[in-house]
C-alpha cells in the first residue's frame, strides 16, 4: 500500500465521516482521523498529528491530508506537514471526495500523490450539487 | 474600545483603534469568521516570536484571511516598530501567550482585552472556561493588568457572553 489517508477536522467530524465511508467501501486502516477540540491544549493536538502522520509515514510511502476548513486549526496544522513532500494535503474535503481517495490508494495501481490530490480536488467539487439545476 | 496614536512625520496624527485578543491559535476560523467582520477590522497583527520567525507558518496563517484584509508578523519586542507602518485603521492585535500581553500594549491605549482560546501545557492551571485556561502566574499577570483599569473579558466569539476577569 503506498497511501495512507488522514482525516482532520473540527470535533468529530471526521470521525463520523470515516465511520461512513467504511460502511461503503468496507474496512480500512489506511484511513483514520483527528479531532480538533476547542478544550484542548494546542501542542497536544500538534503532537497528535505528528505522531499519527509519523506512524502512517512508516507504513506508507505517503499520507494524504483531508481537512474540513482551509483556515480552520485542523487545516492550519494540517499544512505544516508539507514541509515534507511524502505528505499532500487537501482543504475542504466532503464524503464524495473520501469515498473517492478511499477507493483511490486502496488500488494497488494508484498513480502518483500529485495525480491523487488533481483528480480528488476535483472530484468534489463536482459533486456539489444544486437540487433544481441537476433535476430540472 | 482603544486608540493609539502617533504622531506621523507630516506632523498630522494618525490614530488607530487597536483590538487585542490572545488566542493560542492566532488566524483561525472563529477570528476570520467571528471577530473580524464583527469589529470591522482591516488589518490583523500577530504578534508571536516563533510564528515571527517562521515564514511557512506565516503563509499558512495567512490563506484564509480575505484579501483586503493586511496581515502583519512581528516578534513581540518589535510590535511598536510594526504598528504605526500599518496603512489599516481597525487593527486587530493576536497574542498566542499571556506572557506576552504586557510587553505587547506596554505603550498602547488598551481599554479591553479579549481572551480566546487558550490551554498552556505546562504549570499549575487554572481552568476559567471551557475554552480558557491558564496557570496560576499567568492568573496574576492578567489581574495585574485588569487592576490597571483594563478591562479583561473571557469571551470566544462575538455573540456570546462575556466573562470578566477582576483584579481582586
Amino acid at each position: 500500500m503506498k497511501f495512507g489517508i488522514i482525516v482532520a477536522t473540527h470535533g468529530d467530524f471526521g470521525k463520523e465521516a470515516v465511520e461512513t465511508v467504511k460502511k461503503i467501501v468496507g474496512e480500512h486502516d489506511y484511513v483514520s482521523y483527528i479531532s480538533v477540540d476547542y478544550d484542548k491544549n494546542l501542542s497536544i493536538i500538534q503532537e497528535e498529528f505528528e505522531k499519527l502522520v509519523n506512524k502512517f509515514l512508516k507504513k506508507y510511502r505517503h499520507v494524504l491530508i483531508l481537512t474540513d476548513m482551509f483556515g480552520g486549526t485542523p487545516s492550519n496544522i494540517s499544512f505544516g506537514f508539507v514541509r515534507t513532500e511524502k505528505v499532500e494535503v487537501i482543504a475542504g474535503f466532503n464524503l464524495p471526495m473520501l469515498i473517492k481517495a478511499a477507493k483511490l490508494v486502496g488500488d494497488n495501481n494508484a498513480s502518483s500523490l500529485n495525480e491523487i490530490v488533481t483528480t480528488l480536488a476535483a472530484y468534489g467539487k463536482d459533486n456539489i450539487k444544486i437540487a433544481s439545476r441537476a433535476l430540472l | 474600545m482603544r486608540l493609539w496614536k502617533k504622531s506621523s512625520s507630516s506632523g498630522g496624527e494618525v490614530e488607530k483603534e487597536i483590538y487585542v485578543r490572545v488566542d493560542d491559535r492566532l488566524i483561525h476560523g472563529q477570528v476570520v469568521h467571528g471577530w473580524v467582520p464583527h469589529l470591522n477590522i482591516d488589518t490583523i497583527v500577530v504578534a508571536d516570536d516563533r510564528v515571527a520567525s517562521d515564514t511557512l507558518q506565516q503563509k499558512i496563517l495567512s490563506l484564509s484571511v480575505p484579501p483586503e484584509i493586511e496581515v502583519c508578523y512581528s516578534s513581540v519586542s518589535e510590535l511598536l516598530k510594526i504598528i504605526p507602518r500599518c496603512k489599516g485603521k481597525r487593527i486587530l492585535l493576536l497574542l498566542s501567550r499571556v506572557g506576552d500581553l504586557s510587553a505587547a500594549i506596554r505603550d498602547m491605549k488598551v481599554r479591553k482585552i479579549n481572551l480566546g482560546n487558550y490551554h498552556p501545557s505546562e504549570g499549575n492551571i487554572v481552568k476559567l472556561s471551557s475554552f480558557f485556561c491558564c496557570t496560576d502566574e499567568e492568573l496574576k499577570q492578567l489581574k495585574e493588568i485588569a487592576r490597571e483599569g483594563i478591562d479583561i473579558e473571557i469571551q470566544n466569539l462575538p455573540d456570546e457572553k462575556a466573562e470578566k476577569i477582576y483584579y481582586n
